[in-house]
């Protein structure tokens, strides 16, 4: 079910886009707008930098629908990646380098561990979720996935053999699928309400 | 590669996570096109990460202003659409307001729908349960009319055993008698026989052949003792052989005999209309 509930909406999504109008775009924002912007504020801290750099997003997305490959991947990782690579562009070219990153992984990390405690009643789903991911697992999936880090710099970050991030991430992921599994459910009921 | 061992490397991971070098990712590419379990565990870490971000972004909601800014700057010439029915915003220009979106503004739309359904459901189920309960109604008429059809059927085979067992007894009782009533000149072929047990005080009659009596006649059955014959009924135009009837006792019975007589019978009988006869004997009962 819930691939099958991922798989219409991303149906639903390409739908909107090809037809390159004004409902499109406010479908593409109330759907997907949170998870974007998560993935920009992961990289620049500036709210108002983060806005710019979200709505250029979402108009490059918007334009550029057609040059989506649907057999290369999931029209979500597409977007993804633009929102990840223009917030990544946007940081280098100011002077979000070296001494910003270091400062926002250890705030990334650290509040993200303290979320639990802190977070709203409405996200009680993904409080769950978050606490079921053991801390080390969540941190190479923010590290890699949200984060600038390569390979070797993750390793050097989580005090790893280069040779186990792989296989770290592996793990991750897996128990992250676990989790969506069990939990989806209880997650879509807490997110409608 | 062998296939299990990419699957399980992490490298499809760090594929979709867009952490491997161009090489690496060309190869990945190449898999995933021969092979579909490839291109399915792709796939299926992409939905995980999807769903933890999308997630994740419930709790960083863009600002509304940010939809407001996209739209005003969505390229001329594709003419916007009449604003949609569950848009609470008043011009084009000012679309997003009151649509500050986020996940559980989602939620919001999908109540109606939400209720609508249960609403619809609890109507069909009221229903089933309604037709089912009318269908059980009706069964269980059905059956307490058949239990009391069987309850009677019991009852009257319960009488008719009990006769029949008081019959079985009084046939298999030594001071019973039988005694062939045997055809007369009038009807050579004709039998009847009657059980006579004079302990008891009690006689049975059993028509042994006896054909139909033609129209408006009716075989009449007779006992004779010192004072001359009694009456002992008429037999029904439809008495069959084999059936055991018991008649009216009458202590020191000499004979028994059955004449042809009027529909409904005679106080005395025509012997000319004799058909059968039978001695009780002389010997002891």
């Amino acid at each position: 079910m819930p691939s099958t509930a991922n798989q219409d909406n991303q149906r639903e999504l390409l739908d909107h886009l090809s037809r390159r109008n004004e409902a499109g775009m406010r479908y593409l924002f109330t759907h997907y707008g949170g998870a974007l912007n998560h993935i920009i504020c992961r990289i620049i801290s500036d709210p108002e930098v983060a806005r710019e750099v979200l709505q250029d997003v979402l108009l490059r997305i918007w334009q550029h629908a057609d040059t989506y490959e649907p057999d290369k991947s999931r029209v979500f990782t597409w977007m993804a990646r633009i929102a990840r690579n223009a917030a990544i562009d946007r940081s280098r070219s100011r002077a979000y380098r070296n001494v910003r990153k270091t400062d926002e992984l250890s705030d990334a990390v650290v509040s993200d561990s303290s979320l639990s405690e802190r977070m709203p009643v409405e996200h009680i789903g993904l409080r769950k979720l978050l606490d079921g991911l053991d801390a080390n697992y969540r941190s190479i999936i923010d590290l890699l996935y949200f984060k600038d880090y390569t390979q070797a710099e993750t390793a050097k970050e989580l005090d790893l053999p280069l040779g186990t991030v792989k296989t770290r991430s592996r793990r991750a992921l897996q128990m992250l699928r676990e989790l969506l599994k069990n939990e989806l459910i209880l997650l879509l009921l807490y997110s409608l309400t | 590669m062998d296939l299990q061992t990419l699957l399980n490397s992490g490298t499809l991971e760090l594929y979709v996570l867009d952490r491997l070098d161009p090489d690496e990712r060309r190869r990945v590419e190449a898999y995933a096109r021969e092979y579909p379990e490839v291109r399915e565990e792709i796939t299926a870490i992409e939905e995980a990460l999807e769903q933890y971000t999308v997630l994740q972004g419930t709790r960083t909601p863009p600002p509304p202003e940010a939809l407001t800014e996209v739209l005003s700057r969505l390229p001329a010439g594709t003419p916007p659409p009449p604003p949609p029915a569950d848009s609470a915003g008043g011009t084009p220009a000012r679309p997003a307001t009151g649509q500050a979106t986020s996940g559980s503004s989602e939620g919001v739309n999908w109540i109606p729908w939400l209720l609508a359904l249960a609403l619809g459901a609890a109507l069909f189920t009221t229903y089933y349960y309604y037709q089912g309960e009318q269908d059980r109604q009706q069964e269980i008429n059905e059956l307490r009319q058949r239990f009391t059809t069987l309850e009677q059927d019991c009852e009257r085979i319960r009488d008719a055993n009990r006769e029949n067992q008081q019959q079985l007894a009084l046939l298999s009782d030594a001071d019973t008698r039988s005694i062939v009533l045997a055809g007369t000149e009038n009807a050579p072929e004709s039998r009847a026989v009657v059980f006579y047990n004079a302990v008891a005080g009690e006689v049975l009659f059993s028509a042994a052949n006896l054909p139909v009596p033609p129209a408006g006649k009716q075989y009449q059955l007779w006992v004779i003792d010192a004072e001359g014959p009694h009456d002992l009924g008429v037999l029904a135009r439809d008495t069959t052989a084999g059936t055991l009837r018991p008649v009216r006792y009458v202590p020191e019975a000499a004979a028994f005999a059955i004449t042809l007589e009027d529909e409904g019978g005679q106080p005395t009988p025509d012997l000319s209309q004799l058909q059968v006869i039978g001695e009780v004997g002389g010997g002891a009962s």
